[in-house]
């Protein structure tokens, strides 16, 4: 579903984000990603959704190479990744309905099925009540929220999460990490990236550790990326 | 559907960009008012130049009017390309053309018949009415024998004719300065809508919308925008016109202002729906490949 083949990637010509990175994760796999901050996490998950062109390397998803993806295709392949912010990246001044709808719009669906697919998601995350309610007089859970509603409306084939739970109490983080596991589940590829031990102790799944850009543990394999193993293809 | 749901979205756009529409409509409106205007007022006049430049015969002097060497001469006429009909005046018949064109002038008939020229007008085709060609003809007329001189008020002609094309150069300027101030106006308004949508369409980007989908409401809005202003300015010019025409113009005896006909306000109309489209296709695409990824501020 998923391979990056030996990526890296740097920053205007300054210390790498990534560096030889190799990895592949299977349809319907739950992943976390993992490693202090700077280890490159994100950028790992900029570069699954284009968001990000590798340096050097490969990065696949679903067949395609999405390192060096036409403009005009990109959006094709966003439509199958549904991707969840630390950050929210929401509209503030817009209603949780407006923010969802937004992600429904580019189908060109008609208002009334617009509707029958954001309510019962709304209800399934328990902010149905706040569908009207402007997002910037939402707390941080509730934000937090409405961000994973508008990256599952779509019931993506991929699921990038950074930091879901980072705003969230212990038992708003476990109710969102069901939700990404009926996810998984349904069949979508999850690929979550925490530094927060508890989750991963409490919803135990395949973890790959980053430092420095490189992947210093990945429990699938239990390899550990040795220093020089970035040569060429 | 779809194309309800873009028109919509089109429509959406500019509501809630109304004020900056609005500015952009007015100042769109200005500049075609002062366009109309100066349009107007060139083509009349090249019509009105045209009108009085317009030459359908020559008038040819003869050395010696004896009536064989004047049927000799309208026999040698009548082969040259582009004669319509030849009609010859005799000194009599100048002079009584004269006292005809010239009514109430009493002193001349004092004056004799002999000092007026015979003269020979050629009436020309239609085709053969255009100054090169009528050169053309003179020379022939003036190689032949028996021919004094061959005019057709050329000076005139010419004078005329290179203020016509000074008015017509005068309007495709006037045409382009037009499209590049219509052009700049909309790129401009379609380009701090979009700055005031950047976070919108930062999501939009983020969660699989094509540039189409972003671009066609922008496009709609700019067509709207110069719908209004087109429409609106026609108006205003019609009305001023008519007002120039009836009140200023018409008691002065002047009358040369024409009005242009449907065709002409169609074509200008999709002329500057042809611009304005342009220009925010370019505005949305030189911003979308500009604009940042969400993770970037």
């Amino acid at each position: 579903m998923i391979k990056l083949y030996n990526v890296n990637v740097s920053f205007f010509g300054e210390k790498k984000a990534l560096d030889g990175v190799n990895l592949k994760i299977a349809p319907g796999e739950f992943l976390y990603i993992t490693g202090e901050s700077g280890a490159g996490k994100s950028t790992l998950l900029r570069l699954i959704y284009a968001d990000l062109n590798p340096t050097r390397g490969i990065v696949m998803v679903d067949g395609q190479n999405v390192s060096n993806m036409n403009h005009r295709t990109i959006p094709y392949l966003r439509r199958s990744i549904g991707v969840v912010f630390q950050d929210f990246k929401l509209l503030e001044e817009k209603s949780v309905f407006e923010n969802l709808r937004m992600a429904l719009e580019i189908y060109y669906l008609k208002p009334k099925h617009m509707e029958e697919k954001i309510y019962p998601l709304l209800k399934k995350l328990g902010i149905f009540v706040k569908r009207d309610t402007i997002v910037k007089k939402l707390s941080g859970g509730e934000k937090q929220r409405v961000a994973i509603a508008r990256a599952l409306i779509n019931e993506p084939k991929v699921i990038l999460a950074d930091e879901p739970t980072g705003n969230l109490d212990n038992d708003n983080a476990d109710s969102i990490m069901r939700l990404l596991l009926e996810n998984r589940d349904k069949g979508s590829t999850v690929i979550v990236a925490t530094h927060d031990q508890r989750l991963m102790e409490h919803f135990p799944a395949r973890m790959v550790e980053l430092k420095y850009g490189k992947i210093k543990h990945d429990s699938l394999t239990g390899s550990t990326q040795e220093k020089g193993e970035d040569d060429e293809d | 559907m779809k194309i309800s749901v873009v028109l919509k979205s089109g429509l959406r756009l500019f509501r809630e960009t109304m004020s900056l529409n609005l500015a952009s409509v007015v100042t769109v409106i200005t500049v075609l008012f002062i366009y109309s205007m100066f349009v107007i007022i060139g083509s009349s006049s090249d019509s009105f130049l045209k009108e009085i430049t317009k030459t359908d015969s020559m008038r040819v002097y003869v050395k010696s009017p004896t009536k064989t060497s004047v049927d000799d001469l309208i026999k040698q006429l009548q082969e040259i390309e582009g004669v319509r009909s030849i009609s010859y005046y005799s000194q009599e018949d100048a002079f009584n053309y004269l006292k005809g064109s010239t009514a109430n002038i009493n002193y001349l008939d004092k004056i004799p018949p002999e000092l007026f020229p015979a003269f020979i007008e050629v009436a020309v085709k239609d085709d053969f009415q255009e100054i090169s060609r009528l050169r053309e003809m003179e020379r022939r007329i003036m190689s032949l024998s028996n021919v004094d001189v061959a005019s057709y008020g050329e000076k005139w002609i010419q004078n005329f004719s290179d203020i016509r094309s000074a008015v017509k150069i005068f309007l495709v300027v006037l045409t382009m300065l037009l499209t590049i101030s219509v052009g700049i106006i909309i790129f401009n308004t379609i380009r701090l809508s979009l700055f005031r949508y950047r976070e919108d369409i930062k999501i939009y980007n983020l969660v699989g919308a094509t540039r189409t989908f972003i671009e066609i409401p922008y496009v709609i809005c700019s067509f709207l925008e110069i719908t209004i202003a087109y429409f609106i300015s026609s108006a205003v010019v019609y009305l001023f016109m008519l007002f120039m025409n009836v009140k200023l113009l018409a008691p002065v005896g002047l009358n040369f202002i024409v009005l242009p006909d449907v065709f002409y306000y169609l074509k200008t109309y999709i002329y500057l729906v042809v611009i304005s489209t342009i220009a925010s296709t370019i505005s949305v695409t030189s911003f979308l490949s500009k604009v940042k990824s969400i993770n970037e501020s």
